[in-house]
């Protein structure tokens, strides 16, 4: 038990580290087009996810994002009390499963729906 | 008299607050919260991202991104990144790559003076808070279209 849980607070850390690197990229493509609004008009975005190496950026910080922050959640909800971040756990698991497929759908949409 | 779960769930959470004696113990209570903040903005996030798949949903996601509730919570999730991020890093600095911790540990941390209170360490949480600031100011200029980049 001990063991599992040490690694999962390995990769509490490793998905910090991941996530300096991807948020780091994901937030200049929010500043590259040099206008906020710009940068979220419905031909930027979709320009941005027809981008396959900007894709696979933003699917790597989809998933570490979701386990440091659904983990961190379990940690905060363990701490205040061990019982319900026991139930928490495997909660926040199916969730953070249910919204890296939203996500990924998001992703392939480019593919499935091409421009409108 | 026993305590009720609910009293015990706001006697911890209040113990976060009380007491901040110092800018450690703020960083602490920073650090929570943004995190907290961050794991809740972040379903939302994926959820309304999604429209993009939609033009005429987009176009409304974008009519309450222009709210002026919206913006309030873009400048503090603006916030919530940079310090969580700029902590965060601290954090793995100290804790996992021993950053400014002295070549020899003192006997005993609570005899000797506190560690955390060294310059080394003491410069670090403060470029955290003032990076934070700063960049938080820059984005919100920037979020608002007061700071147009080229």
């Amino acid at each position: 038990m001990n063991m599992r849980y040490s690694s999962i607070m390995k990769w509490q850390y490793w998905t910090a580290i991941i996530l300096i690197v991807v948020l780091t990229i994901h937030i200049a493509f929010r500043i590259i087009p040099g206008d906020y609004e710009k940068s979220l008009s419905y031909e930027n975005v979709r320009s941005n996810y027809s981008n396959i190496g900007y894709s696979i950026i933003l699917l790597i910080l989809l998933a570490a994002a979701l386990f440091h922050g659904f983990n961190g959640l379990r940690v905060i909800i363990y701490e205040l009390s061990p019982r319900a971040g026991k139930i928490a756990g495997p909660i926040l698991l199916v969730l953070g499963v249910i919204f890296v497929v939203i996500g990924l759908l998001t992703l392939l949409g480019i593919y499935i729906f091409p421009f409108h | 008299m026993a305590e009720s779960s609910l009293q015990i769930l706001i006697k911890r959470v209040s113990g976060w607050f009380v007491p901040i004696i110092n800018i450690e113990r703020l960083a602490y209570l920073l650090h929570r919260l943004t995190g907290l903040y961050l794991a809740i903005y972040l379903p939302l996030h994926i959820i309304s991202t999604h429209n993009s798949l939609n033009p005429i949903a987009w176009a409304q996601e974008m009519i309450l991104y222009g709210s002026p509730l919206v913006k309030i919570g873009e400048v503090i999730l603006i916030f919530a990144i940079f310090f969580h991020g700029f902590n965060g890093i601290r954090l793995l600095l100290v804790e996992y790559f021993n950053v400014c911790l002295p070549k020899k540990m003192p006997s005993s941390l609570y005899i000797e003076k506190r560690l955390s209170l060294d310059n080394c360490q003491k410069t670090l949480l403060y470029l955290t808070f003032v990076l934070s600031i700063i960049l938080t100011i820059l984005g919100t200029l920037y979020l608002l279209g007061l700071l147009v980049l080229w």
